[in-house]
């Protein structure tokens, strides 16, 4: 059932088993499944069925530090399906290393690991429509015959990665799953709903109710056994921190934690890859009808060696246009290939590149609260996205090492990512992450093992503001899965209370 | 060796030569030949550049491919001048050539065919021999290569070598 909050009385009370917020991929992917399992739940989601400029205007954030528009405003959306909304559909688990702590990465390494997570990648990619959870790199079974040079291999330091691309028809949740949003029997949706505050009981031990707002001036009231936040890294903590009535500094904040270790991908077009052997293909043209991407990362080896961070690269078809004189570029060209003519073979192809590299987590790096208010009266978050000289300086190492690759390989060049004034190396890759980890220890995370809110019973957090570590993969297919996994979790409880 | 270029330079400080923008708008509808001209121009300036103290025009005779590349040792020069320095020397040596002797373009021509064999750029990339031009990595032979043709751009091209000591192949 999807209802409008403007369509209820004021002061309405909603109440179920499951309260989730957000309808985006972790809410609705956690709401919808709960709703399966016949556990009762209430999906409140802030935007309505379409874009809206009132709704996308609440998440208006002041910007300090690295964090530049492009990185908190034009990468989410609030409205039903979320940031589904304009998601790209690139699917990559994170690998086991990732989940591992790594001794030159401070703070590092996740309280559960990849086996922990296994069975629900698998079910996410069913929910997908994927056929596995990881493909490989093969390219014979890909159908590409003899080991394409451009993207094979490139041992020890460098591998060819494989991405999956979420088929169209289930890509954008808010229409992919809005009729069966709609049609649930025991899922409600409210939408234009924003949750403004969140009320403990008086022991500050529980939540008891969620107080929201609406755009006509409505106050509803939601009243669950367990509560989830499924609204991204930057409203998760928002929300924790302004419900600071009865706790001071805010919920789950005790060891002021929330909102800090903010992680995004820097991302970056890296600039051309100079194709030098026309024997090099195919490209990435031919491999984006296979419905794949096929792009590089460092090795776990080369990580642990050069003690490096995640890089990964992604040719990208879109042709742009040269940053240097071309007269630059054909120098290299005609080195590389011997030329020495008046009339140079055909001139170099290029394919645009495209880099994302992990930020280490960092406390300093941090959604806070401004003194100034949204149209629904919720204090803004200032968000300070802290890019370190060593998160730099691995981006750069690691550029190198596939631009070394690239050249080993003899077919093309690439140029390293460079330290150039004004170029945008902190660029944000709309993959916002942290401000309320899980860890084992209260002091170390806002949330345990399993996104639970340490100092909170039945507060639960979904979405990858849970990542204590982001790795180089694309996080939506994680943040899907951790969410099945949350909802494994919430059915088995909302049972055991039913029953007893 | 490892030339990384932008690690002397404070933070911050981008290797391509100041010129590098202005240069890619003046000639980006221009030729090849007013590029380097102006190239060359740039190094008579700087004093890079002896022979030119010695008068004489570039010649006109070289391809494209040619002068393409003589460009791109003109910016590692201006980028890098230490590195290029020791990397023009090595070419030289590898030429036969003493280091203030005219570079004439057969001689360039020669040096290159050898300095760039496949086997040696495959090891100098194996061995991370290499160095980074604006970013883009060159096998060191690839570079002093680079740099002769930059040299014999701006050479008069004189037959034979006007020190006389070094005779054509």
């Amino acid at each position: 059932m999807i209802v409008d909050g403007d369509s209820v009385a004021d002061n309405t009370v909603f109440e179920a088993d499951v309260c989730v917020v957000g309808a985006g991929a972790a809410g609705m992917t956690l709401a919808l499944d709960l709703a399966q399992r016949g556990v009762e739940v209430l999906l409140i989601e802030s935007g309505g069925l379409e874009w809206t400029k009132a709704s996308h205007e609440l998440l208006d954030v002041e910007l300090s530090g690295h964090s530049n528009e492009q990185l908190v405003n034009h990468t989410r959306e609030r409205f039903f399906g979320g940031t589904t909304n304009h998601w790209g559909g690139e699917i990559r688990t994170l690998s086991a290393f990732e989940f591992e702590p790594h001794a030159w990465v401070p703070h590092s390494g996740w309280p559960i690991s990849r086996k922990d997570l296994d069975p629900y990648y698998v079910a996410a990619a069913k929910l997908l429509g994927l056929p596995e959870v990881d493909r490989p790199f093969d390219p014979a079974a890909l159908g590409f015959g003899e080991s394409p040079r451009l993207v094979r291999p490139m041992e020890p330091d460098i591998e060819a990665q494989l991405w999956g691309r979420v088929p169209p028809e289930r890509l954008r949740f808010g229409q992919s799953r809005r009729e069966e949003t709609r049609n649930s029997a025991t899922l409600r949706c409210v939408l234009n709903t924003t949750v403004a505050v969140i009320h403990p009981e008086p022991t500050r031990q529980r939540i008891v109710s969620m107080e929201a707002r609406t755009f006509g001036g409505k106050t509803l009231h939601f009243r669950a056994k367990d509560f989830a936040l499924c609204t991204g890294a930057i409203e998760n903590a928002r929300l924790l921190l302004a419900s600071d009535a009865a706790v001071p500094r805010g919920l789950g904040n005790e060891h002021d934690l929330v909102g800090r270790y903010f992680m995004d991908h820097g991302a970056i077009d890296i600039g051309p890859l100079l194709i030098t052997d026309a024997a090099a293909g195919p490209f990435q043209e031919e491999l984006i009808a296979e419905n794949n991407l096929v792009g590089w990362a460092t090795t776990p080896e080369a990580r642990t060696k050069h003690q490096l961070q995640g890089f990964m690269a992604i040719q990208w078809p879109k042709a742009t246009p040269l940053r240097q004189p071309i007269e630059y570029s054909q120098g290299i060209a005609s080195l590389a290939r011997g030329e020495t003519g008046e009339n140079p073979q055909t001139p170099p192809r290029h394919l645009n590149v495209v880099i994302n590299w992990e930020q280490a987590p960092n406390p300093l790096s941090r959604v806070m609260l401004s003194g100034k208010r949204d149209a629904l009266g919720v204090r803004k978050p200032i968000l300070h996205w802290d890019v370190t000289a060593t998160d730099l300086a691995s981006a750069r190492r690691s550029s190198e090492l596939l631009s070394l690759a690239v050249a080993r390989s003899g077919y093309a060049r690439l140029r390293r990512l460079q330290n150039t004034p004004g170029s945008p190396l902190t660029k944000g890759g709309g993959h916002q992450m942290g401000t309320t980890r899980m860890s084992v220890d209260p002091r170390q995370g806002v949330t345990d093992h399993n996104g639970r809110v340490h100092s909170l019973q039945n507060l639960y957090i979904g979405g990858s503001s849970l990542f204590p570590t982001g790795g180089w993969q694309n996080p939506t297919f994680t943040i899907m899965a951790l969410a099945l996994r949350l909802s494994d979790l919430l059915a088995t409880r909302s049972t055991r209370a039913t029953s007893v | 060796m490892r030339c990384d270029s932008g690690a002397r330079r404070p933070a911050g400080e981008t290797i391509e030569p100041a010129a590098s923008r202005q240069t890619e708008s003046r000639f980006a509808q221009g030729s090849r030949r007013d590029f380097l001209a102006f190239a060359a121009s740039l190094a008579l300036s700087a004093g890079v550049s002896h022979v030119f103290a010695l008068g004489g025009a570039p010649t006109t005779d070289q391809t494209n491919a040619e002068l393409d590349i003589a460009a791109l040792g003109e910016w590692l020069r201006r980028a890098e001048p230490g590195t290029a320095t020791a990397l023009e020397a090595d070419a030289r040596k590898a030429a036969g050539l003493s280091p203030y002797a005219a570079v004439t373009w057969p001689i360039a021509r020669a040096t290159r065919v050898q300095l760039t064999a496949p086997d040696r750029i495959a090891t100098e990339f194996a061995q991370a021999d290499v160095v980074f031009v604006d970013g883009w990595p060159l096998a060191r032979s690839e570079a002093a290569a680079a740099l002769l043709y930059a040299t014999a751009s701006n050479s008069p091209q004189l037959q034979p070598s006007i020190h006389g000591s070094e005779a054509l192949p």
